[in-house]
C-alpha cells in the first residue's frame, strides 16, 4: 500500500514535469518536420542528384553548384530579387507611415481606415490579374486615362517597376493597419505636449510619432523584406519570368526549374543559395526579436 | 495667433484632399475590375470612354462560371482555410498558455525555438516539404495542402504577448479551487481573451486563403486546386479575356472582402503589439 502511494506520487510528479511539454508538443513536432528539418535536408541533398519525388539517385558532389554558377538566368534572378526588394520595401514603409499619419489627423478617419486596409484582403495572384487589365494598352484604365499605347509588362527594363508597384499597393495596406494600431497606443498627453510646444504636423510626425513606433517600423521592415524576397506569384501570373527573364525572382527560378525539369536537383541547390543569401537577414531579425522579447 | 490657426487649417485641408485622392487611387483598381466585369466585349475594346456606350451584361459571369467552376474552388479554399485556421489558433493558444503560465525547465530554449521558426522563410523550403509530403503520399489531398500550415509561430508570439497581460490572480484562484490546466484553458482562458482569439483567427484565415505557391506545387489535378490558382487558370493562352477574368476575380474576392468588412466593423479597435 505504501509502495502504491509513493508510485502514485512519482507518477503525478512526472506528469507535472511533462505537462507543459504536452501543451507545446504540436508546435514543436510540426515546426520541426516542416520548418527546421527541411533546412538540413536541403543542405545535405544538394550534393546529390534527386529524382522527381526527392529520392537520392546518385552522388554529384559540387556539380549542382557548378551548374548553377554557370546559369546566367540564376544570376539575373538574384539581381531581380534584390532590385525588387529595394524598390518595394522603403516605399511600403514610407507610404504606410504617411498614410496612417495623415488619415488619423483628418475627419472621416474611420472610413479611410476601411478603404486603406481593403488591399489586405486581396491576394497577390488576384491583384496581379486586376493590374494586368489595368496595365493593358488600349483597354486598361491607365491607357484610357493617359492615352498611352505601351504595355509596361512587356518592356524589359520597366516591368519590374510595375510588379513593385503592385507589391507596394498590396503591402502598404498591411503597413497602414499596423501603423494605425501603433498610433492608437500612443498616449494623448505626449501628443498634446508636443502641440503645446508648437510643433507643426511635420515635426509631430518626425519627432513624436516616428520614434515611438520604432518597434513597429522594425517589424514591418523585416516582414516586408521577407515577403518581397519570397515573391513569386506576381511574376508567375503576370510575366512568367518576364521579358528576357527580367522579372524572374529566386523563388520563381526554383519553381520554374521544379516544373520544367523532372527532378528536384537544381531547385534544391538553388534553395541552398537562396538560404545563404537570406541568412544575414534571418540572423539579424532573430537577434533583434530575441533582444526585444527578453525585455 | 490667427495666422497660425489659419495656417494650421490650410495644412489640414491639404492633407484631407491628399488623403481623399490617395484613397480614390487605392480603391480604383477594385472598382475598375468590378465595372469591367459587367461590360460587354465591344465596350471594353473601344477606344473612347463614352459613358453612353456602356451596356451592362452578365455574360462575363456566365462565361467565367462555365470555364472554371468557381464555387468548387472557393469551397476548396474555404475548407483548407478553416482547417488550418482552427489548428493554428488551437496550437498557438496552447503554446502561448504553456509559455506564459507555466514554468518548466526548457522554457528559454522553446522561446528561442519559437522566435527562430517565426523568422524562417517557410515558403522557400517548399522543395523538401514537397518531397516529404509526396513520400507520405498526400499529394492532391486536403491534408497535404494543410500540412505545412498547421502551426504558426507568429500566432504564438501574438498569443504570448497578449497573455502576458492576463491577470494572474484568476489563475491562482482557480488553482486554489483545484482547477486543472485543461479546465482553465477551455472554460476560462479562451472565453475571456476574445479579442486575441478573433485577431488570431482572422489573420490566419486571410493568410491561408491567400496562399499560392504551396497549393500549386502539391496539387496536380484540377479538382483540388484552390481559388487563387483557379482564377489564374482562366486566362486564355495568348491574351486574357478581360471580361470573364475580371468576373472570376470579383467572384473570388467577394467572400474574403465581406469577411474582412464584417470583421473590421465588429472588432473596431485593433491593438497589435509586438514582442
Amino acid at each position: 500500500m505504501y509502495i502504491f502511494n509513493s508510485f502514485i506520487k512519482i507518477m503525478k510528479k512526472t506528469i507535472k514535469h511533462i505537462e507543459p511539454w504536452l501543451w507545446i508538443l504540436p508546435f514543436i513536432v510540426f515546426s520541426f518536420v516542416f520548418s527546421i528539418m527541411p533546412i538540413f535536408k536541403t543542405l545535405i541533398f544538394s550534393f546529390f542528384d534527386l529524382n522527381s519525388k526527392g529520392h537520392i539517385v546518385k552522388y554529384e558532389g559540387l556539380n549542382n553548384y557548378f551548374y548553377l554558377f554557370k546559369d546566367k538566368v540564376f544570376y539575373k534572378s538574384i539581381y531581380n530579387t534584390y532590385k525588387f526588394v529595394l524598390l518595394s520595401v522603403p516605399a511600403i514603409l514610407l507610404l504606410g507611415f504617411i498614410l496612417a499619419f495623415i488619415s488619423e489627423k483628418t475627419k472621416h478617419s474611420k472610413r479611410y481606415e476601411l478603404v486603406f486596409s481593403i488591399p489586405c484582403a486581396i491576394s497577390p495572384p488576384v491583384a496581379a490579374l486586376i493590374f494586368q487589365t489595368v496595365f493593358m494598352p488600349r483597354v486598361g484604365l491607365i491607357s484610357k486615362i493617359f492615352n498611352i499605347d505601351f504595355n509596361i509588362l512587356y518592356s524589359k527594363d520597366l516591368s519590374i517597376f510595375a510588379l513593385a508597384f503592385i507589391q507596394i499597393w498590396l503591402s502598404t495596406s498591411y503597413a497602414y493597419v499596423y501603423y494605425r494600431s501603433a498610433f492608437r497606443n500612443i498616449e494623448n498627453s505626449i501628443v498634446d505636449n508636443a502641440k503645446l510646444d508648437g510643433a507643426n504636423l511635420l515635426q509631430l510626425a518626425l519627432h513624436v510619432y516616428l520614434p515611438i513606433t520604432l518597434k513597429t517600423t522594425i517589424y514591418l521592415l523585416f516582414a516586408n523584406t521577407t515577403t518581397s524576397m519570397l515573391m513569386m506569384s506576381l511574376s508567375n501570373v503576370l510575366t512568367n519570368g518576364g521579358p528576357q527573364y527580367s522579372t524572374m525572382t529566386i523563388i520563381q527560378y526554383i519553381y520554374y526549374k521544379f516544373i520544367n525539369t523532372g527532378s528536384l536537383t537544381i531547385s534544391n541547390t538553388a534553395t541552398v543559395i537562396y538560404l545563404l543569401v537570406f541568412m544575414p537577414l534571418i540572423i539579424l531579425f532573430y537577434f533583434v526579436l530575441n533582444r526585444e522579447s527578453r525585455k | 495667433m490667427k495666422k497660425y490657426i489659419l495656417k494650421r487649417n490650410i495644412e489640414i485641408r491639404i492633407l484631407e484632399i491628399l488623403c481623399f485622392v490617395i484613397s480614390i487611387l487605392t480603391i480604383s483598381p477594385l472598382i475598375y475590375a468590378f465595372v469591367v466585369s459587367f461590360l460587354s466585349p465591344n465596350c471594353i475594346y473601344s477606344k473612347e470612354i463614352n459613358l453612353s456606350m456602356l451596356d451592362f451584361t452578365l455574360t462575363n459571369y456566365q462565361t467565367a462560371l462555365r470555364r472554371v467552376e468557381i464555387f468548387k474552388y472557393l469551397s476548396n479554399s474555404l475548407i483548407i482555410a478553416l482547417i488550418c485556421c482552427f489548428t493554428r489558433t488551437l496550437t498557438s493558444f496552447m503554446a502561448g498558455y504553456a509559455m506564459t503560465f507555466m514554468n518548466f525547465k526548457g522554457k528559454n530554449i522553446v522561446r528561442k525555438l519559437i522566435l527562430l521558426v517565426s523568422v524562417l522563410p517557410q515558403e522557400a523550403l517548399f522543395i523538401q516539404n514537397y518531397s516529404t509530403v509526396t513520400k507520405i503520399g498526400l499529394t492532391n489531398s486536403y491534408i497535404g495542402i494543410c500540412s505545412i500550415y498547421i502551426v504558426s509561430a507568429l500566432s504564438i508570439l501574438i498569443c504570448i504577448q497578449s497573455l502576458k497581460d492576463y491577470p494572474r490572480n484568476i489563475r491562482d484562484a482557480s488553482l486554489l479551487d483545484g482547477c486543472n490546466n485543461y479546465y482553465f484553458f477551455t472554460k476560462i482562458l479562451i472565453p475571456t481573451n476574445r479579442n486575441t482569439l478573433f485577431a488570431v483567427i482572422f489573420t490566419n484565415f486571410v493568410t491561408i486563403w491567400n496562399v499560392y505557391l504551396w497549393p500549386i506545387v502539391i496539387t496536380n489535378t484540377d479538382e483540388m486546386r484552390t481559388s487563387q490558382i483557379a482564377i489564374t487558370m482562366i486566362k486564355g493562352r495568348d491574351s486574357p479575356d478581360f471580361g470573364p477574368v475580371m468576373a472570376a476575380t470579383i467572384l473570388s474576392i467577394i467572400p474574403i472582402v465581406i469577411v474582412f468588412i464584417i470583421f473590421k466593423s465588429i472588432y473596431k479597435e485593433s491593438r497589435i503589439d509586438f514582442y
